[in-house]
């Protein structure tokens, strides 16, 4: 061959690259955008979805692969970076059958397919953002627990908030909250003490617990579907005598007084809440249940579990991130003015679920107060100890 | 709010006899408030009656018809 006259080189056809390795976040948000897309997962609202899912295009199993899943409906998807192990969680059991035609490894990813439900039903409790209860100092010096703090039965490891003090005709003062809190969803047993902070909230270095007042009354949440039940009386709303008055302030946390006017709930109206887990926090009543609606309740250490309809709830969406979350039950919600001053106490908060119009993806569901306070016979408190 | 809606309550009752839901949890229906614009209805739908998603009309009664489906709400 002669170097002076090259041959010139045969064309070859492109050889394709080999694709770059995956992460396996990667896969795993290839497999949940594929999900996604195939409708057998959840959508989250997009920025979400932007923030938690890796750039990458979906990663399609095989149809009868989508079947199987469908049927089993997936709950979630995770994955453990380490072991390289993609986590498929499905509410039904995947069977030993069902493995021989799923995957058990993509793009060197082991798969695994666990049972389980993630955010169904009952308390699973939030971290509180902070303190889960506040101590409002007064002029002289001394220190109360503020409304907007963490309680609990002191038989229950759980933790909700005490809303607001309310006098009762025979001019005792009581703390306000939902059955579902003080009195485990009409389980507790009358005069069982009531602990502050919640027995969750109990730890080194905070509050020790003490006995902030002794369960009293749980206004009726009948469990049935309509035709069965009454559902009109359905209240979640609770009263605990106060053991002391002189260590408890009707301040909301550190925020503001409780409002003794008492106002109906309207759409568009601006509020605000202190609550044992996301504390001080703004929102807008944004809708009306125009029908009925149903409530997933669990008390756990009374085996109880069921689906409780009440016909006049509300709904708020915070402002930039949650009104509310687990912990947050039986919170005062308060109308406030243009510029954030309180008008008029407006109802409990009770519940709460996945809304992809709202701020932080989660809508706060309120119960209007009205109808709670005149089923005990009770009216407001403020200015004590403030 | 335009004078050829109807009530909201009213509006929601239609909805239901429009979705059929086979079950009273199936689905649950509330006005929505947007700041500067008309009132509008939303119907949420709990996952396991998904399908229920093509029976729900864009409009009811002169009411804007919002739809997502999302797990039913639980107390906390």
């Amino acid at each position: 061959m002669s170097q002076n006259n090259p041959i010139a080189p045969i064309p070859l056809a492109p050889v394709a690259a080999p694709p770059l390795p995956l992460t396996t976040h990667q896969v795993a948000s290839g497999l949940a955008k594929w999900a996604i897309s195939r409708g057998l997962l959840e959508h989250l609202p997009p920025d979400v979805d932007a923030t938690y899912l890796d750039a990458v295009g979906p990663i399609q199993l095989s149809a009868d692969a989508e079947q199987i899943l469908r049927h089993k409906e997936i709950q979630s998807i995770s994955y453990n970076s380490t072991s390289k192990t993609i986590f498929i969680y499905t509410k039904k059991k995947v069977t030993l059958k069902d493995q021989q035609t799923l995957p058990t490894n993509v793009r060197g990813n082991g798969i695994a397919y666990p049972q389980g439900q993630i955010d169904t039903i009952g308390k699973h409790l939030g971290s509180a953002q902070g303190a889960s209860y506040a101590l409002h100092k007064a002029a002289t010096g001394v220190q109360f627990y503020s409304c907007g703090s963490s309680i609990s039965p002191g038989n229950d490891a759980s933790a909700g908030t005490m809303g607001a003090l309310v006098r009762l005709a025979d001019g005792l003062i009581y703390g306000l909250t939902n059955n579902h809190v003080s009195a485990l969803c009409s389980h507790v047993q009358p005069e069982t003490p009531i602990l502050a902070p919640g027995v969750i909230d109990v730890g080194a270095g905070v509050l020790p617990p003490f006995t902030l007042g002794f369960h009293v009354k749980a206004l009726e949440m009948k469990v049935g579907s309509l035709g069965n039940i009454d559902i009109a009386g359905n209240l979640d709303g609770a009263i605990f005598r106060i053991n002391n008055v002189a260590s408890v302030s009707s301040m909301q946390g550190n925020a503001f007084d409780t409002p003794i006017a008492v106002a109906d709930p309207v759409e568009g109206m601006k509020v605000e809440k202190v609550g044992r887990t996301t504390r001080h926090t703004k929102g807008q009543i944004v809708s009306k249940e125009l029908r009925p609606i149903g409530i997933n309740y669990q008390a756990q250490s009374y085996g109880f579990t069921g689906i409780i309809r009440f016909a006049n709830a509300f709904t708020i969406h915070g402002l930039q991130s949650d009104f509310s979350s687990s912990g947050d039950s039986g919170s005062l919600v308060v109308q406030v003015d243009d510029h954030g001053r309180p008008i008029a106490a407006v109802g409990l908060i009770f519940a709460g679920g996945p809304d992809s119009m709202a701020p932080g993806g989660t809508k706060s569901l309120m119960l209007p107060l009205r109808p709670i306070l005149e089923a005990f016979g009770a009216t407001l408190i403020g200015g004590h100890n403030v | 709010m335009s004078s050829d809606r109807a009530d909201p309550v009213i509006a929601a009752e239609h909805l239901i006899q429009v979705i059929q839901p086979p079950s009273d949890c199936a689905v649950s229906i509330s006005t929505f408030f947007r700041p500067g614009r008309a009132l509008a209805i939303k119907v949420f739908i709990a996952p396991q009656y998904r399908y229920l998603q093509s029976r729900i009309p864009s409009t009811m009664d002169g009411f804007e018809i919002l739809q997502e489906v999302a797990p039913l709400a639980r107390a906390y």
